[in-house]
């Protein structure tokens, strides 16, 4: 890709690490956690902050490398190999744009018709690869920072349609995922599945389109307040003509406006790498970039004097992420009260994390994706160019029923294959009624076979044994401790414990024999409970 | 300029078609829970008004919804999107439905369609999250945006006691609009899946341990109520839904869906007074022509569909519905054959107890603001237009100001 774009924002990074020199007025509300107080339960909150989360055993092996050695095991992973592999994709069947048209009207439209469904299949393949890479991985980091950067860099296959071009935006999104923003800011603006998401293709000379221009400074750079409406129109010239052909980046010169521009009060026949440097210059910018990582990680409402202080991390480490990652993972700020349970789980998250707390098997990565959009959030189809929102929007009436639901079913995969049933909350189809009101999209169903498919191998049995618990009470609290990290409500935890004892009518679970189909029913309807709590919603 | 004459005879048509014993007797029920509402002691009933608020998301372009086809200007400005003076529905003062709002039209030509022409806002802002949290808080200065003006009228009606389906969202998100500094709405989707999936015994123990408890931290207490909601509600509100039988058909499509589901929870009784619907796609950035006609069909087909099934059941006095914008888009069409963001747009009111007609004033398409219309009707004043002659709730509380009430509504 482009070697001038690199170049460029090196230039501007020497600027402005010139300009700014890390004032350390804020710097206590960076302070390090003395690595003495690192707990186990800390370890915990930073593997589902930083990563999807682990079962018991992990956290404990990685509490045992100290502060400094497990956050040096999330950030600097490149050593250590992934389990899933790259995956190839031949870009789909493409008719080229002369031949579309002179085709007659019908013929176009099957064949047009026939090329998009070719290529939602191909999606699907996408997105399975990439949901069995959050499953599996063995740098939770980087799957989490790529995750960050899709929902910070919008795109969404609704508008791109070409699979290939959203797997390759993905895979540059790992690459640079805790590298260089500068860098990745510059390459994200000529990425095929940008240009096309925000119609960047269609910017041309005295014909601009204002799409990227407003988006890059209003989400990917400065934020709202820090530029004008002048600014972004200027911008767009600047933009046009990067276009894209036969699916790859290109400039094209004829389209592009050498006008004189003035942008940020500075004039010149600027072109699209260099508004990136200017966006990269601007004061706004890397505070803007380092809260919201901050806040991805950490908390939200991050404090105005605290962003500054991230931004000058990030600013004087000419916007390199690692550094600022390290900071932000070592920060007592992480660790405190305010971050701590903060957070809303976002769909992925829940169910991924799920899978990764209980040790199970990996699903079929169609159980999650269906989920996981069941609960409002479709990997690689964003509702709009801001991304996710995140926190309690993701929160209704329905979707908290349905992430209860969706845990149950998790959790009763095993028996599912015994008993060969689907609960509704997985049967789409079951939306079709009498009245033929909703659709039934069988693309978006999952099929009895892939859920029977899946052995989860999870004993809860056995997770409940390795507690040690001779009492309803402790196991409870065992099984909480493990799954939650808030306290449950008095109230909340006496219904478990009497549901575990039987005093509300329900089967006695006899502590003293944790084997067998009947005990292990009972104990995943527990874990069900548990997960069915508010508590279990929050990270 | 209100042009909107709901004629006596007109009235008296539909009164007859309608059930006229029936409406005799809810007009003097009404005028008393209007009473009670005033005094903020109201509770919703089964024969409360209900407004439907239908979310046009993406910037619907008002110039091609609601055409001014003679003026010379839009020929220029919009080049190949112009749409044809031939093709339009006329509903006169030289304006024209787009193709697609057949039906539309004829709600127009029948007096139950208000358009509300150049809606909008001092200072603009073309983002679309920006501007639709500034219709959603009512408040230009976008200062504080977390709270909407639903949300807030619904915390005025629910002071005492809250009942949690006041206000419903059909969309899985929840929206600022409806957000109460109390008053926290229902949301789903899909209303056959809105509840809790478990065996017996899981089930009764997961209903055991909702409700109650102060002690939480906010974020875990709003869990804990929204949790508490879904309890209360989901049973009910499935079963309504799901036992509803139109009388009207409406078309295939997610809107449709929504506007069905509506409409069955309003004849099953609910004491909702607000539904939250949505229709979006209007960010027609490029090759506008096609994806708007595809848009607009879905519109027609789905709130038309909507309004018979209403009338058919004998509830279409009680209902009005309102489609809204975040923006218009720019007058002069863009490099690749569609529009960007613009600033002000038609509004639109439907109901049979609507004032039907042109109200608001058509912006100059001359006198531009860098490109862009110049608003010429506040959207607040349809807000408050709404809130106190239809949901009777005190706009000034709701609005934090008076904003001058316009005609669409008696």
């Amino acid at each position: 890709m482009s070697i001038t774009g690199i170049a460029c924002s090196l230039t501007a990074l020497l600027s402005l690490s010139g300009a700014v020199q890390a004032g350390h007025d804020g710097a206590d509300v960076l302070a390090p956690l003395p690595a003495d107080r690192f707990t186990q339960a800390d370890a915990r909150h930073l593997l589902l902050r930083a990563g999807f989360g682990g079962s018991i055993e992990e956290v404990q092996r990685l509490h045992r490398l100290g502060l400094d050695g497990m956050v040096s095991w999330l950030v600097d992973y490149e050593g250590r190999p992934d389990v899933v592999g790259g995956l190839v994709l031949e870009p789909g069947e493409r008719i080229d744009r002369n031949k579309l048209r002179r085709m007659e009207e019908a013929e176009r439209r099957r064949v047009r018709q026939r090329m998009r469904r070719a290529d939602a299949l191909l999606f699907q393949h996408v997105r399975r690869w990439w949901m069995d890479r959050m499953l599996t991985t063995r740098r939770p980091l980087e799957e989490k920072m790529t995750l960050f950067w899709h929902g910070h860099f919008t795109t969404s296959y609704r508008d791109v349609r070409r699979s290939h071009l959203m797997l390759q935006q993905n895979e540059l999104l790992r690459f640079h995922a805790t590298g260089n923003f500068g860098e990745l800011l510059h390459q994200i603006s000529t990425d095929p599945a940008m240009l096309r998401y925000l119609n960047n293709n269609q910017n041309r000379k005295g014909r601009p389109n204002e799409n990227f221009a407003r988006e890059v400074m209003e989400l990917f750079s400065l934020g709202v307040g820090n530029y004008d409406e002048t600014d972004i129109k200027q911008a767009a010239r600047a933009f046009t003509g990067w276009t894209l052909k036969n699916g790859q980046f290109t400039f094209n010169r004829r389209q592009h406006d050498t006008g004189r521009k003035t942008i940020f009060g500075k004039s010149g026949n600027f072109g699209g790498h260099d508004v990136c440097d200017m966006l990269l210059q601007h004061a706004a910018c890397a505070p803007h970039v380092a809260g919201k990582i901050f806040a991805w990680f950490a908390y939200d409402d991050v404090e105005p004097e605290l962003r500054e202080e991230l931004g000058r991390v990030l600013a004087s480490h000419r916007y390199e992420l690692k550094p600022l990652l390290r900071r932000i993972f070592k920060s007592e700020a992480f660790y405190s009260k305010k971050a701590k349970g903060s957070k809303i789980k976002s769909p992925v998250e829940l169910l991924v994390s799920t899978v990764r707390m209980l040790g199970m098997n990996p699903p079929p990565a169609e159980l999650l994706l269906f989920g996981a959009q069941r609960l409002g959030q479709t990997v690689m189809s964003p509702p709009n160019v801001k991304g996710w929102e995140g926190g309690l929007a993701w929160i209704t009436t329905a979707n908290l029923l349905e992430r209860d639901n969706l845990c149950g079913l998790m959790l009763r995969a095993g028996q599912l294959v015994a008993r060969g049933n689907q609960p509704d909350a997985m049967r789409e189809g079951s939306a079709r009624r009498k009245g033929g009101q909703q659709r039934g999209n069988s693309r978006r169903r999952v099929s009895e076979a892939q859920l029977a498919r899946w052995d989860s191998g999870l004993s809860a049995c056995a997770m409940a044994q390795v507690t040690g618990a001779s009492d309803a009470t402790s196991l409870v609290d065992a099984l909480c401790g493990r799954l939650l990290v808030v306290g449950l409500r008095a109230k909340t935890r006496a219904q478990l414990v009497a549901f575990v004892t039987g005093a509300d009518g329900s089967r006695r679970l006899d502590l003293k024999k944790l084997r067998g189909r009947a005990a292990e029913a009972k104990l995943r309807k527990l874990l069900h409970l548990i997960m069915s709590t508010p508590e279990y919603q929050v990270c | 300029m209100t042009f909107g004459i709901n004629s006596r005879s007109e009235q008296s048509r539909r009164t007859f078609l309608g059930r006229s014993a029936a409406i005799a007797g809810g007009w003097a029920l009404h005028s008393m829970q209007t009473q009670n509402s005033l005094f903020g002691l109201g509770n919703a009933g089964a024969d409360d008004r209900v407004l439907v608020v239908l979310q046009l998301s993406g910037g619907n372009d008002g110039l091609n919804t609601v055409v001014p086809y003679e003026d010379a200007e839009y020929r220029r400005a919009r080049g190949r999107l112009a749409l044809a003076a031939k093709d339009l529905h006329q509903i006169g003062q030289a304006r024209g439905l787009h193709p697609s709002l057949k039906g539309a039209a004829q709600l127009f030509k029948d007096h139950k369609l208000a358009i509300i022409e150049g809606c909008g806002y001092p200072n603009p802002n073309r983002s679309h999250f920006k501007s639709m949290d500034i219709w959603h808080a009512a408040d230009p200065t976008g200062r504080d945006l977390r709270y909407g003006w639903l949300g807030r009228a619904m915390d005025l009606v629910s002071r005492e006691k809250t009942e949690p389906s006041l206000a419903i969202n059909i969309s899985a998100s929840s929206p600022v609009a409806l957000n109460g500094v109390n008053y926290k709405p229902i949301a789903f989707k899909d209303p056959n899946a809105y509840r809790y999936t478990a065996a017996k015994d899981v089930t009764e123990t997961f209903e055991r341990m909702s409700g109650e408890d102060a002690a939480d931290n906010p974020l875990l207490a709003r869990l804990r109520r929204t949790a508490d909601d879904a309890v209360q509600t989901s049973r009910e509100i499935r079963s309504k839904a799901m036992s509803y039988r139109p009388i009207a058909r409406y078309p295939r499509s997610s809107l449709a869906n929504s506007l069905r589901t509506v409409a069955g929870l309003i004849k099953g009784g609910l004491p909702t007074r607000v539904y939250y619907t949505y229709h979006g796609g209007f960010d027609t950035h490029a090759n506008q022509a096609g994806r708007h006609v595809n848009l607009l069909n879905q519109l027609d087909g789905a709130i038309v569909a909507f309004q018979k099934d209403l009338e058919q059941q004998g509830l279409a006095d009680r209902v009005v519905l309102m489609a809204f914008s975040e923006f218009g888009r720019r007058v002069r069409i863009n490099g690749s054959g569609g529009t960007d963001h613009g600033v002000a747009g038609p509004m639109f009111v439907m109901g049979s107890r609507v004032k039907g007609g042109l109200h608001g004033e058509h912006p100059s398409l001359t006198d531009l603001n860098r490109g862009d219309l110049k608003h010429t009707t506040d959207f607040r004043s349809v807000y408050a237009t709404l809130l106190d002659r239809w949901l009777t709730i005190d706009s000034k509380r709701v609005l934090g100001s008076d904003f001058q009430k316009l005609g669409f509504l008696a």
